[in-house]
Order: structure tokens, then C-alpha cells, then sequence
């Protein structure tokens, strides 16, 4: 079997754990995880969590997400090796100037993400930390691009493994945020994810950004109102004197939030923004959308 | 079907096991729907496509010698027993009993390194926990009556089998088919006890088959058609396949060759009147003996097997 340093060369550093290197003129991005040197290792073993994600990602092929193509051990690490992506895919994509010129690219990028997120989904893979952070857009050729290591599990994995803190605050969803319990934790939680990043995408800033749950939660109900046994059914039994209602909260008329969007427009963002999960549209539904007529 | 068909394929220990796990199955039967806005005959089509990129097929120059069959029995009890004692999912077990033999298809073992058999079911086994269970004991939990290793080593062995397996871990099984094709097929019956008895089917027919060698939905939809009936002919089973959407994925031919050899199992643990577990039987795709040409050996250096109590020998 081929060492690293024979089967990958020409090294060259992007950041402490990321690496560029090169293999038969191919260039790949190489992943450094430190997986032996862990306190109490010898006696766990490999830890469970990278076993999981990395076998995720091995039994992923698609075009939007950042493809695994190697796994490699030396010593105390392990070697991730990914497609390698050129500089003209950015990282943290709304931050890129470019992405707000036009309209029409905010609905392709938006489709690309509900199309990765459906066929993730369908092979029962959360991908639980969707954030902008983690899409890489190339504008030029308009294709978008998911790096998932570190976030995804497949939901027929254990539901304590679940933790309520996964996820950057900004995009967890309101049940995630009540703390409803582990096995709440399932796919309308990626779609309302997604909801916050297409209401980022239209404003030029994070839709939700409360620093913690309770201030989080209150910004979600002064948008989208306080969830009540009509909206959201079983909600007052969970949480009926839970401080994180706050008090009662009428909707606010979305299309004056955001006037730059169409009926259909409105109609897809409010039905991935439903506060109950049940009722929340699901991703193989929101990529069917009227919305995108002609994406 | 009598209930001693799935009964007398076990020895009484496993199947206590799965009775007493019964609630739990049931649990897991009625819970495992998923609405992701995927049908389920949709989810089903790609994990059949997923079978075959696996490498879920016969090759018969991939075929156990005696002396691993022996060993693979052995590691398997070992298995089923631990898998009672921590309190693991029935599924946890299957699933490691695939990595062992795919591990064993892709690598070989020297005759008298009988510890690396046991040191191979003890990775299997972890690594098979650390994918389905909610909470996975230390290394030190996996204990051996003839053996001790150490973490590192066992560790050591994680990673070898990680390797050989290409970190595709999340295998499928026979267990990710089970709810659709019972519920496709039982339009009549309540589908717990066919749950249950094709459950033990499962279980006892994998201490007979190289597990690399059927699709998991082939053993399912076998499994399941046994438990039901034992007296379909290969019309019949055609004919019951046909009400599965997915039914063009499947070869029937495959299906009613298991279906057999399940009905095989059954006629000689009924003849015997034993409740012992199954002996190698002749025709068992497992049985012929040939040379592991195509694997990669697998070496230790001696003093890789422990460091206390018995080990390799040095």
C-alpha cells in the first residue's frame, strides 16, 4: 500500500490542518484530523463521530457537494483528501460582492442548495450546520458547492448522538432552540436552515442573529409570530410556560419584509420558514416549487 | 408458518436473546419511517443501486477456506454473545458479522494466527457500534475468554479494518429492508411476529453464508417470504415479488436460491430435533474450500497482538 508522501507530493500549506497537494497532475485540498493523541484514545479506539462522517461522505457523488476522494492514515492523523477547488470558488458565499449583482443567481444558488439538501435527505443524511460559511460558489460557472465534514450524520444513527448545540445559532431552527429533545432533531431542521440563508441571501444579512436561544427565539416570533396549538399543535404542552415564548406576537406581513420577492417567492420562504416542523415543506417538495420555473 | 421454524434454527440462548429484545424490535419496526419527502419505494430503489456499487455478489474464487469457516463460527458466537451482554441492537451484530466478511474477502489470515481472528471481531464489533449505538464502551468492555489485548492494538486493528474496508462503513443490510418488504408483503397480517421470525432467519442463516456474497435485499425479501410461507414455489415467489415496486431491481432467481437454502437450514434442524447452533452444511455457499489468491495478507509483527495476559504467540 502507497505511503502519503508516495501516493500525494508538492505540498503546500493553505491553513494549519488544510493542505493543497498533487497527484498525477491533479491538484486536491487535503484535510488534516487528528484522531490518535486524544486524551483516553487508546482506550476508545477511532473516535465514533469521524468514523460516521467520513463513511457519509464516501457514499456521497454529487455536483454540489465538495467530494471526498481519499482517506489516508500516518501515525496520529488521518489524511481527508477532497476535490480540490480553484481559487474561484469563494468560501462564506454571501460575503462574496458578486452574488447580489443578479437576481436570477441568488434562485440558482438557492435551488442548488434545496437540490443537495433532497439528495442528502433521500439517502437519510442530516446535514445539521448548514451555514454560509460552509458553500463555496464559483460565480463565473454558477455552481455551487456544500463542504460537509464535520457536520452531516445519517438519521438512522443513534438519536442521543443528536446534541440540541449542533449547528451555528443564527440558522437553528425553533424547535432545535426549545430544546424539544434529541429525536426532534430531523430533516425539517436543514430546511429551515436553508430558509434563513434564502432570507440572507434577499436582505444582505443574517435573518436571525440573536447572540443567544431565548433573544434568538424572540427574533424568530417577532418575524414569523408566537407559535400557538393552531400553528404549531402540541407546542403549549412542551412549552406552554416556557419563558422562551415571551409574551404573544402577531406575524408580520412577509411581503412588506421582503419586497424584492414574488408571490412564489413568498410562498416558498414562509412554507421553509413554518415554526411548526411537521408542517414545514420538505426539500424534494421546495426544489418543485413554482419558484423555480425555469431555474 | 409454525413458530418452531424460526425457533429450531437457533440454539436456545439466541433465541432468548431475540425474544427478550422483542419490544425493542417491534419499537424499531414501527419508528422507521422517515419523512424526508422521499417515497419509500424511491428510498428503496437507490439502496439496491447502492447494493451493487457495495460489491454485494458471488465470486467464486472468493470462498472461505476450512479453517476460516471454523474461526468465522467461533467469532460469530462470539458476537451474538457480546452483543447480549452490552446491550447492543440486534442490527449492531449483523453489521459487524458484514465487516468481518468483507475484511475476509479483501485480506487473508494465516491459519495459525487465531488471534487476529479474535482481534478482527473485536474492530468489527466496535466499529460496528460506534456507527449504531447511542452509547459505545471502551475497548476494554470487548472482552475474550482466551485473549487480552490492548486498546492501542485494538485501535491499530480499527484502523486496518477501516483501511481495507475504504471507510465505506455505512453498509447496507438486510435489517434497512425489512419494514418496506414486510409491510409490501403483509397487506393482511399484523407484521410484528414476521418481523420477529424473519429477524431470527436472518440471524441464523448468517452463520451459514458469506455475507459479501448475497444482496442484503435478496436475504430480506427470502427472509421475509419464509417466514410468511414455506411452501412457495419459484412461480409463487416470482408472483410475490411482483408486488414490489422495485421488483425488476431484484434478481428472483437470487431470491428463490435463498429462499431454499433457509428451507434447507430448516429441514435438517427439524430432522436433527436439536436446538444447537448450525453445522456447515455441504452445499452452504461457504463450504468448498479454495485458495484466497485475490487477498492481500494480513501481518502483524508479533508483539503487535498484546502487551498482557495471553497473546500472539512471540
Amino acid at each position: 500500500m502507497l505511503t502519503l508522501r508516495e501516493k500525494y507530493y508538492d505540498f503546500d500549506q493553505i491553513s494549519s490542518k488544510v493542505f493543497k497537494c498533487r497527484r498525477d497532475d491533479q491538484f486536491f485540498t487535503m484535510k488534516i484530523v487528528s484522531i490518535l493523541n486524544e486524551e483516553n484514545q487508546a482506550n476508545n479506539g477511532v473516535p465514533y463521530w469521524i468514523i460516521r462522517e467520513i463513511s457519509i461522505l464516501k457514499e456521497l457523488d454529487h455536483i454540489n457537494i465538495v467530494r471526498l476522494i481519499d482517506v489516508m492514515t500516518d501515525g496520529p492523523d488521518l489524511f481527508l483528501v477532497f476535490e480540490y477547488l480553484d481559487n474561484e470558488f469563494q468560501a462564506d458565499f454571501l460575503k462574496n460582492p458578486k452574488m447580489f449583482m443578479y437576481p436570477q443567481m441568488k434562485k440558482e444558488f438557492l435551488y442548488q442548495i434545496l437540490n443537495t439538501v433532497a439528495y442528502l435527505h433521500a439517502r437519510k443524511i442530516l446535514l445539521r450546520d448548514l451555514r454560509p460559511e460552509n458553500i463555496l460558489v464559483n460565480v463565473r460557472t454558477q455552481v455551487l458547492k456544500i463542504a460537509l465534514f464535520g457536520a452531516a450524520r445519517t438519521f438512522e444513527a443513534p438519536l442521543e448522538a443528536y446534541s440540541s448545540s449542533v449547528g451555528c445559532l443564527s440558522y437553528r431552527s425553533p424547535e432545535v432552540l426549545f430544546q424539544f429533545g434529541c429525536e426532534k432533531y430531523s430533516t425539517p431542521n436543514d430546511v429551515w436552515a436553508v430558509g434563513c440563508i434564502f432570507g440572507e441571501m434577499l436582505l444582505h444579512r443574517p435573518l436571525f442573529s440573536g447572540p443567544s436561544d431565548v433573544e434568538l427565539l424572540d427574533e424568530i416570533f417577532t418575524l414569523l409570530g408566537t407559535p400557538t396549538e393552531e400553528t404549531w399543535p402540541g407546542v403549549t404542552s412542551i412549552c406552554g410556560t416556557c419563558a422562551l415564548m415571551g409574551p404573544p406576537q402577531q406575524p408580520k406581513d412577509l411581503a412588506k419584509e421582503f419586497p424584492m420577492l414574488n408571490p412564489d417567492g413568498l410562498d416558498l420562504l414562509s412554507k421553509m420558514l413554518c415554526l411548526c416542523p411537521n408542517y414545514r415543506i420538505s426539500a424534494e417538495d421546495a426544489v418543485k416549487h413554482p419558484y423555480f420555473k425555469g431555474v | 408458518m409454525d413458530d418452531d421454524l424460526s425457533s429450531s434454527l437457533l440454539c436456545h440462548e439466541n433465541e432468548t436473546c431475540l425474544k427478550e429484545g422483542g419490544e425493542e424490535l417491534e419499537y424499531q419496526f414501527a419508528g422507521s419511517q422517515h419523512d424526508c419527502g422521499v417515497s419509500e419505494d424511491e428510498r428503496v430503489g437507490i439502496l439496491i443501486e447502492r447494493e451493487i456499487v457495495l460489491g454485494f455478489k458471488r465470486d467464486e474464487s472468493m470462498v472461505f477456506g476450512d479453517w476460516v469457516k471454523r474461526a468465522r463460527v467461533e467469532a460469530i458466537n462470539w458476537i451474538l454473545k457480546t452483543r447480549a451482554t452490552l446491550g447492543f441492537r440486534f442490527e449492531t451484530a449483523y453489521l459487524s458479522v458484514t465487516y468481518f466478511d468483507r475484511f475476509l474477502s479483501r485480506r487473508s489470515i494465516d491459519s495459525e494466527k487465531s488471534w487476529a481472528i479474535r482481534l478482527l471481531s473485536i474492530a468489527c464489533l466496535s466499529l460496528a457500534a460506534k456507527m449504531e449505538e447511542c452509547n459505545v464502551p471502551g475497548l476494554s468492555e470487548f472482552k475474550l475468554d482466551d485473549y487480552s489485548f490492548e486498546g492501542k492494538v485494538i485501535q491499530k486493528m480499527e484502523l486496518l479494518v477501516l483501511s481495507t474496508l475504504e471507510w465505506e462503513m455505512g453498509i447496507i443490510t438486510p435489517f434497512d429492508f425489512l419494514s418496506y418488504f414486510i409491510t409490501k408483503f403483509c397487506k393482511e397480517s399484523p407484521p410484528s411476529p414476521i418481523f420477529y421470525k424473519t429477524m431470527q432467519l436472518i440471524f441464523t442463516t448468517m452463520k451459514e453464508v458469506n455475507l459479501m456474497d448475497h444482496k442484503p435485499s435478496v436475504i430480506a425479501v427470502a427472509a421475509t417470504l419464509v417466514a410468511m410461507d414455506q411452501q412457495l414455489t419459484r412461480d409463487a415467489v416470482e408472483l410475490k415479488m411482483s408486488s414490489i415496486p422495485q421488483h425488476r431491481l431484484l434478481e428472483s432467481k437470487d431470491v428463490f436460491e435463498y429462499y431454499n437454502l433457509i428451507q434447507r437450514l430448516y429441514e435438517e434442524n427439524t430432522k436433527s430435533d436439536t436446538h444447537t447452533p448450525i453445522e456447515m452444511t455441504e452445499s452452504s455457499r461457504v463450504t468448498s474450500s479454495a485458495a484466497m489468491t485475490k487477498r492481500r495478507r494480513l501481518t502483524f509483527s508479533d508483539d503487535e497482538g498484546s502487551s498482557h495476559g495471553k497473546g500472539p504467540p512471540g
